[in-house]
């Protein structure tokens, strides 16, 4: 056996390899080892990476790479050009499962993630919008990336021609704030750093009143639905009737591909539907109401209970307390599988 | 089609010959593609030696590794999105690592194994020296990666300082 043998010969296949397992934080060591190490770190790919973001705020952004979070800087030129040099000494490729875009309004932005993002490579691009303009950047990203597939969170309705201009998206959340952009920071925190989805935290913004109904006709809505494959909606589609409503839960249901469409509304908006569709509160599980079979009613304590139907191929969850009063807030989730339900 | 039964003869480079069965050798790229291209009847019993670049006490440990995972399914499924994950390391093959002496034989001979599994196209063995590697190095210090790895430090103290100042932004 070689006695002789050091990490530095071995072949550059295994090096590579190995340079795709280790952390982003044993890069930053590793290149510190050595010169050849320093040079293997710039030189090689980083890997995959479940998540991975950017996000800005009050002129700076900061960024996420895996395990791995980059303080703030200026958004100036300067500071971009810091943030590549640094990214070109660390890999030079990475991956990530899901990589979350902040997008800014400017210019600036769109050069920078041209640039930043060069050999990277995202399953899904998610973008957190919040004005028109940034709607018209991130566009032009999914533009870029052609073959990769792209969720949206909008933090505002677009005009309708462009709310419908948007390409077919894995998931659109459509929700407006009532207040400042500190309450969407807050949420998108929880959201990055703890890996939650901001769904689930509707009902909590909805009750400090921070969320508004999403005034989207329906409509616009049922075009909406035959592009995206889940929507997320900060309220019901105004003008919507129960019979639209069990629309949706047929298209739903007639698709062979997972769906899902999660409405947060007032509780006293959705029992007038499921009066019309038979189910009232006196119905027990089991019981079949009309076209709907009731699979489980709400138990106490009911402010965390569920409701959930049978409707066709479709699995209607709601959450929260359905027969509560007028500033309850639930969650109506209509879905093809019972995964999402 | 493979022949359990059918042997093949290893020649190593320091001059030893081994007998193994084709059995483990079909996990190695490097020996079927030799078999291959000596354009024999798979039939022909015995096969030609085939001479490969890794010496007797290496290919030992090669052979117990291949003999352990013989039954391994094939071709060795190619996991591009994670290959991150290095926890998933089977108990044997821990063992087998493990068990290799002291630490300073172990580094080496660990280097050896993948030399070879490199030259000999074992991409299952590859794997698993590599997360093994992988795990040794994460989550440690500067100095401790130096001392794993065998490096001696060669940059100035400028150039050190410039590095951490670089690292700096991302560390905090």
């Amino acid at each position: 056996m070689n006695k002789g043998m050091d990490i530095l010969a071995l072949p550059h296949v295994f090096l590579n390899k190995l340079m795709r397992r280790v952390e982003i934080k044993d890069r930053l060591r590793l290149r510190q080892t050595c010169r050849t190490f320093e040079k293997i770190v710039a030189e090689t790919n980083a890997g995959y990476f479940e998540i991975g973001g950017t996000a800005q705020r009050n002129g700076t952004i900061s960024m996420s790479l895996g395990d791995a979070h980059f303080a703030s800087i200026e958004y100036t030129e300067h500071g971009l050009d810091d943030f590549l040099h640094l990214r070109n000494r660390l890999f030079n490729g990475i991956s990530f499962g899901k990589f979350q875009f902040n997008v800014n309004h400017s210019d600036l932005f769109l050069d920078f993630i041209r640039t930043f993002t060069d050999h990277f490579k995202f399953k899904i691009i998610h973008f957190v919008v919040e004005a028109a303009q940034e709607l018209e950047n991130a566009l032009q990203v999914m533009a870029d990336f052609s073959s990769t597939t792209f969720s949206m969170d909008l933090w505002f309705v677009p005009a309708t021609e462009k709310l419908l201009s948007i390409p077919p998206l894995e998931t659109i959340m459509i929700a407006e704030c009532q207040t400042d952009t500190n309450a969407i920071s807050t949420v998108l925190s929880m959201y990055y750093h703890y890996g939650k989805s901001p769904y689930g935290l509707f009902p909590c913004f909805y009750s400090r009143g921070l969320i508004k109904n999403t005034p989207i006709v329906v409509e616009v809505f049922f075009k909406l639905l035959t592009k995206h494959k889940t929507i997320y909606m900060g309220g019901k589609p105004a003008m919507i009737s129960s019979s639209d409503l069990k629309e949706i839960m047929q298209i739903i249901s007639s698709d062979t591909r997972e769906r899902l469409v999660s409405m947060t509304m007032k509780c006293t908006d959705i029992q007038p539907d499921l009066r019309y569709f038979g189910v009232t509160e006196d119905a027990k599980n089991g019981d079949v109401c009309g076209e709907f079979e009731v699979l489980e009613v709400p138990q106490e304590p009911l402010y965390c209970t569920s409701m959930l139907l049978r409707y066709r191929k479709c699995w209607i969850t709601i959450q929260g307390n359905v027969w509560g009063s007028s500033d309850t807030m639930v969650t109506v989730n209509i879905a093809n599988c019972e995964r999402l339900s | 089609r493979i022949y359990p039964l059918m042997r093949v003869t290893l020649t190593t480079s320091d001059g030893a010959s081994v007998t193994v069965s084709r059995q483990l050798t079909k996990h190695s790229g490097f020996i079927e593609k030799a078999i291959t291209d000596m354009a024999v009847d798979d039939n022909a019993v015995p096969l030609s030696a085939v001479a490969v670049d890794v010496d007797d006490a290496t290919l030992k440990l090669v052979i117990e590794w291949l003999t352990e995972h013989r039954d391994d399914a094939l071709p060795y499924p190619e996991k591009t999105d994670e290959e991150r994950r290095a926890d998933d390391i089977p108990a044997w093959d821990q063992a087998f690592v493990q068990k290799w002496d002291t630490k300073e034989d172990q580094q080496q001979t660990l280097y050896a194994v993948i030399t070879a599994a490199d030259k000999l196209d074992i991409k299952g063995l590859l794997d698993m020296t590599c997360k093994t590697l992988a795990n040794k190095i994460n989550g440690k210090t500067v100095e401790e990666m130096r001392e794993i790895l065998q490096l001696e430090c060669d940059f100035t103290e400028e150039e050190l300082a410039e590095i951490r100042k670089e690292n700096a932004w991302c560390e905090n």
